[in-house]
């Protein structure tokens, strides 16, 4: 492992120091990003992975934690590639579970199993060595990690905890975020590592990289687009604070360009959502939207772009499956503008028939095409840039290769292309596949394709989006049938939508009765053209060379799948040629953006590292990555340090976000520094202090004996349902010195005393769960089984205490309201607690406690397992099988699928995938013919099917 | 509103001391009232005649709550309670305000409901800011006394629980119940929002591109990623969640 000079000195602040008794081997480290934060993880990592430890490495995800073991393993070089970071997950079984903390070792454990285990005592908390928290930031005084970390100190006051931070701006949000996550970490140290630190920038600067930055410009079509986008955006903020006056963000375009300022306005409207309209929700929602816009501009092709665009158009339309309110920023003059000007990305209509004639297009798209249809087919700026830098540098290498000894391969000039997603990743294989066999314009097949798929889409569409229940879908039909016949008279529908008078509502109406008319025509033409199959093949038989006729012949294949299969997926088809086409250039995607294969989970630095590029291409930029080649070309030494060219589009949205992220995390450090500065820590932050030998006393007294009668180990103690363990309800309830009991319950959520059981609801579940009707369910149960049931409506601390507002004048099925009263009138004897935190509800259930038995938990245990058992007859009843959560809530809204048989399928069927490839034959057995008839329609009918 | 309120409140200024008189004694008419009907209806009595209007206790007369009754008639009628809205259920209603200033009333009026009606419910209307003290006070107050409370925000609100819970008396709870909805594209899109960060035009999306949710289930990751609005992170976890099991598999 190469670490650098200033990493040693990061982890000797936070080792353990015999000769100085204040280091103590606590502390949280936050650094800038990409400077190595997890190189110093893997070092504590490699230091502590002995048997004689046992330290917890927490807050870590799965695909982080196989990286890790990898490159661990790797260090450590031992045999079998098995290293001694342990995973225990939901995967492994509780029995084994004590053994494993017993053999001691590093561990990564997920945060909801470890608490389990160290309340049911399976972990011997007082022989933990310490804690590892990576994503410090992420840590709140309610999350998991807190709950963890408290029961470790009540019990532990020697073990060390080191936690990790790389985003210096989540500590700056908020009020004191840093003084109390450090109190939630029981840490009282904090060293802070800025890119501008001595040590650091010394370091770097000893063997600093040349980037050459090329600047492209955007096209004027998209520089048109961005700012029309920018102006939807400033437009539907303004509308947000016009219908709320309750936001206050100073709204520039720089705040506006990152994501965390849709996280900003929510936190902002979150005291008042429930009581602000559908609209005012809708048009945060959009924000987000053309937020996004904005980046797919830069990074989709013209086609990409503009189908998303139609997509969003559709769903607002009026004739939409979803019918719901409208984005109001689809009716600006600018959003028009962004419609006109990418649909003439894409394609124009025009008369002049020199021009049709002018242009060459694949015969394939030719067939798809209108008569007065000329695609324009713009290419991303950066494409081109792209081919001209690989050009000089490819050729250059093919020169030096020849010089050199032909022999080694390995000598050959590697070409680094970095990017931000697997879709330009792969995009940019075909672009360059394509240039390479093709002398002339590499993007011209790959464009032409596109836009193939993209008239095919449509039609698509268009079957979807009609709607089959309501009477609009006539109208639209007729409407449809009048801009065919080219009558420009207003549909009325859209009209009386559009009644704002806004004239480009009108404008993009014209715009969609264009497109809707290609429809029509591709369907009248496809069914003409299979017959022309043949003739067409020779064509570009003759045309193209053997290699690119392969090639065609395959796609033409395709192609014919893709009519006769009506609905197959419009996707990019990749050839296993275009896969593995990496003798030179490489194209990865940045790690933090990675996701898809799990092999290739690694950092950064590390894929540096492996691949050792000569040249580097920054296709979008990362300041993560340019840190990270920074700190790669410092540990270089003496070798050659690559080249590396960085694309950024003049003047764009891309530029100005690089820009201020590197200015916002200068200034985060600034001020957290300050902050430090200032802060006042309690010599007994750290959790080491003993409590005070009188507290202990007062815990022991039990007031349910007359006078307080001392009662040795005697506590308070609430059974609570294992899934809850996702909430901090628990957490504060241990906090009231209530003992917390996990057990998987069947019957309710928490069992307060024999009597009373408590449904715990918040309030999104609860408009769920009425609406699936899981909760009528839920609380008959209940009633069956306790004399007491109760429902706990729980809000969020941070939200409103308030359920919607009623604003009908007429009594509504709908209402959250009538709902409860339905539920109240069928269970008179039901009890609702509403509370407006946790911290409400946990004092609500001490109040409860008080003068009431403590709960059984065999007891509870064994309430409503002959309910399961009645249903479930296939397979008995398991009270340890964990199921996985949103694949059973997908289950459970597909039709057919009920409270009664979702078990059964679930035990008998592996996943959502395999029960889609059932029959209705195989389904019948499990859930009967109704239900499997439902659900076999559901996977296999098309929308096409609902229109009749 | 606010003015009626202040009326509602200052009635009950002129006899606080009168103790033993019943609360719905405060007005004279209506204790004039009460004594021509006491031999008909004793007041110990359950009222058992069916009605379907929401009756009401002469105490509440004032109460700004009885002007947003609109869906529902309602009468005065000599009831223990403050409004009986079924045969077998009763509301008491109280405002924080007013219990912040005269804790002692609820538990009076709790005290002569005794156990009668099988329905009961505490309706507080919230209109005091920092609320959470009360709100815990009198869960413990009703969870002793057999009495369910059901909190309102708003004078309109308050007067849609009780509408609501006299129209819905007969009603059979089945619009909260499980129920088969055979709405294609609202089910499709309960189904694939599910997936965190998936969104209805999402749905849209992939439907329109797939035909069918089979085909939707079996596409591969590369093939997700190139539907436009779908990135890296999304498109992995809708088909992790379509290959993801429904069991927990332990480890063997």
């Amino acid at each position: 492992m190469n670490l650098l000079k200033f990493h040693k000195e990061v982890i000797s602040t936070l080792m353990t120091n015999p000769e100085n008794k204040q280091v103590d081997g606590d502390g949280l480290v936050i650094m800038s990003r990409g400077l190595g934060i997890r190189k110093i993880l893997l070092a504590f990592l490699n230091i502590y992975s002995h048997n004689k430890n046992l330290v917890i490495l927490l807050n870590t995800s799965q695909q982080e934690i196989e990286s890790l073991k990898q490159e661990l393993a790797k260090i450590q070089k031992t045999k079998n590639g098995q290293s001694f970071l342990k995973v225990i997950n939901n995967e492994t079984p509780s029995s084994e579970r004590h053994a494993i903390y017993i053999k001691g070792g590093m561990l990564a454990i997920t945060s909801r199993i470890l608490v389990v285990d160290m309340l049911n005592r399976t972990i011997p908390t007082h022989l933990i060595t310490g804690f590892l928290i990576n994503h410090a930031h992420n840590i709140t005084e309610t999350s998991m990690e807190a709950f963890i970390l408290r029961l470790f100190r009540q019990e532990n006051k020697v073990g060390f905890i080191k936690a990790f931070s790389d985003s210096p701006e989540s500590f700056i949000y908020g009020i004191w975020k840093l003084e109390k996550t450090m109190r939630t970490l029981f840490l009282r140290n904090v060293y802070f590592w800025p890119r501008f630190h001595l040590a650091v920038s010394k370091e770097l600067e000893k063997n600093s990289i040349r980037v050459i930055e090329i600047r492209v410009p955007l096209s004027p079509n998209m520089k048109n687009i961005q700012t029309s986008l920018i102006e939807c955006l400033e437009a539907t903020l303004l509308d947000i604070k016009k219908i709320t006056n309750y936001i206050d963000v100073d709204f520039n375009i720089e705040n506006a360009l990152f994501r965390s300022f849709d996280k900003i306005v929510r936190n902002q409207l979150n005291p008042i959502w429930y009581s602000i309209s559908n609209r005012a929700k809708k048009i945060v929602g959009d924000l987000k939207t053309i937020r996004s816009l904005i980046d797919y501009l830069l990074s989709y092709d013209c086609v990409a772009f503009y189908s998303l665009l139609e997509t969003i158009l559709a769903e607002n339309a009026p004739t939409s499956i979803f019918q719901q309110e409208n984005s109001p920023w689809l009716l600006l003059d600018a959003a028009n503008t962004v419609f006109s000007l990418s649909k003439n990305r894409v394609y124009i209509n025009t008369t002049n028939p020199r021009d049709l004639e002018k242009c060459k297009v694949t015969p394939e798209l030719k067939r798809l095409l209108s008569k007065n249809t000329l695609p324009i087919l713009e290419e991303l700026p950066k494409w081109k840039v792209l081919k001209k830098e690989l050009d000089p540098s490819q050729q250059k290498i093919k020169i030096e290769i020849k010089k050199e000894n032909e022999e080694e391969e390995d000598e050959n000039k590697k070409i680094l292309i970095m990017v931000n997603s697997r879709r330009t990743s792969l995009q940019l294989k075909m672009i360059l596949s394509l240039f390479k066999k093709n002398e002339l314009n590499g993007s011209y097949y790959l464009m032409n394709k596109l836009l193939e798929n993209y008239f095919l889409w449509k039609k698509k569409l268009a079957y979807v989006n009609k709607n089959p229940n309501g009477p609009v879908n006539n109208d639209r039909k007729t409407s449809n049938f009048q801009k065919n016949t080219n009558t420009s008279k207003p549909g009325g529908r859209y009209a009386s939508l559009n009644n704002s008078g806004n004239v480009g509502g009108s404008r993009r109406r014209i715009r969609r009765g264009k497109s809707s008319s290609n429809i029509n025509f591709i369907q009248t033409h496809i069914s003409n053209s299979i017959n022309d199959e043949e003739k067409i093949k020779l064509e570009v038989k003759n045309d193209e060379n053997d290699k690119n006729d392969n090639d065609e012949t395959k796609k033409r294949n395709e192609d014919e799948e893709q009519e006769f299969g009506e609905y197959l997926p419009f996707d990019i088809q990749i050839d296993e040629e275009m896969e593995n086409d990496d003798e030179n250039i490489i194209i990865r995607e940045y790690s933090n953006t990675r996701f898809l294969r799990q092999s290739d989970m690694e950092d950064d630095y590390k894929m540096l590292e492996d691949i050792s590029p000569d040249y580097v291409i920054i296709y979008d930029p990362n300041l993560n990555f340019i840190r990270n080649l920074e700190i790669y070309c410092a540990s270089l030494k003496k070798k050659k340090i690559p080249k590396v060219y960085m694309l950024i589009y003049d003047n764009s949205i891309e530029e100005q976000r690089y820009l201020s992220q590197i200015r916002r995390e200068k200034y985060a450090f600034e001020r957290l520094i300050k902050e430090k500065s200032i802060m006042s820590i309690p010599i007994d932050q750290d959790g080491r202090i003993k409590l005070q030998p009188e507290d202990d006393f007062w815990k022991e007294i039990n007031t349910r004996i007359a006078g307080g009668q001392l009662e040795k180990g005697y506590k308070k103690q609430i059974i609570v349902d294992v899934r809850e363990f996702r909430c901090s309800l628990p957490l504060l309830i241990h906090t009231k010195e209530i003992n917390v009991k996990p057990c998987t319950l069947i019957v309710g959520d928490y069992i307060l005393t024999p009597t009373h059981c408590v449904e715990r609801k918040s309030v999104n579940d609860l408009i769920q769960s009425f609406k699936s009707g899981r909760l009528y369910n839920q609380v008959e149960s209940m009633s069956t089984y306790y004399k007491q049931p109760i429902l706990l409506i729980e809000f969020n601390q941070d939200k409103s205490f308030l359920l919607q507002s009623v604003n009908k004048s007429e009594i509504s099925n709908e209402d959250i309201q009538s709902k409860i009263v339905l539920l109240l009138l069928a269970f008179p004897n039901l009890k609702i607690l509403w509370a407006s935190s946790p911290y409400a509800s946990s004092e609500m259930f001490d109040d409860i406690k008080k003068s009431q038995k403590e709960p059984d938990e065999q007891e509870a245990l064994s309430k409503g397992t002959e309910l399961l058992e009645k249903n479930n007859q296939e397979k008995s009843y398991n009270p340890y099988t964990q199921y996985n959560v949103t694949p059973q809530e997908m289950l459970l809204s597909i039709p057919g699928v009920n409270y009664k048989n979702y078990r059964i399928i679930m035990n008998n069927v592996e996943n959502i995938y395999e029960l889609s490839q059932m029959t209705v034959d195989q389904l019948n057995p499990l859930v009967g013919i109704e239900s499997a008839r439902l659900i076999y329609n559901f996977f296999n009918s098309t929308p096409k099917d609902k229109l009749v | 509103m606010s003015d009626n309120e202040y009326l509602f409140e200052e009635i009950d200024f002129e006899f606080p001391e009168d103790k033993k008189r019943s609360f719905s004694q405060i007005n004279e008419q209506s204790d004039t009232t009460k004594k021509q009907n006491e031999p008909t209806f004793p007041i110990q009595k359950k009222i058992n005649y069916r009605t379907n209007r929401i009756l009401v206790n002469r105490c509440q007369k004032g109460n700004p709550v009885l002007l947003n009754i609109r869906n529902i008639a309602w009468e005065y009628s000599n009831i223990i309670p403050d409004f009986q809205v079924g045969e077998t259920s009763c509301v008491l209603y109280l405002s924080l305000k007013y219990h912040r200033l005269h804790p002692e009333y609820i538990f009076r009026r709790i005290e002569e409901l005794g156990n009668r009606y099988l329905l009961r419910i505490l309706l507080i209307f919230v209109d005091v800011t920092d609320n959470q003290l009360f709100i815990r006070e009198l869960t413990k107050l009703t969870m002793d006394n057999n009495i369910t409370i059901v909190i309102s925000w708003s004078i309109e609100e308050s007067g849609r629980y009780l509408e609501t819970f006299k129209s819905y008396e007969n009603k059979p709870p089945d619009l909260i119940k499980e129920k088969v909805d055979n709405d294609y594209y609202s089910k499709l899109s309960d189904f694939l929002t599910q997936v965190k960060s998936v969104n209805k035009t999402d749905v849209l999306t992939l439907i329109s591109n797939y035909g069918t949710v089979k085909r939707i289930v079996q596409a591969a990751p590369t093939s997700i990623v190139s539907c436009s609005g779908f990135g890296d992170q999304k498109a992995n976890r809708l088909v992790n969640a379509f290959h993801e099991p429904f069991i927990v598999k332990e480890k063997k």
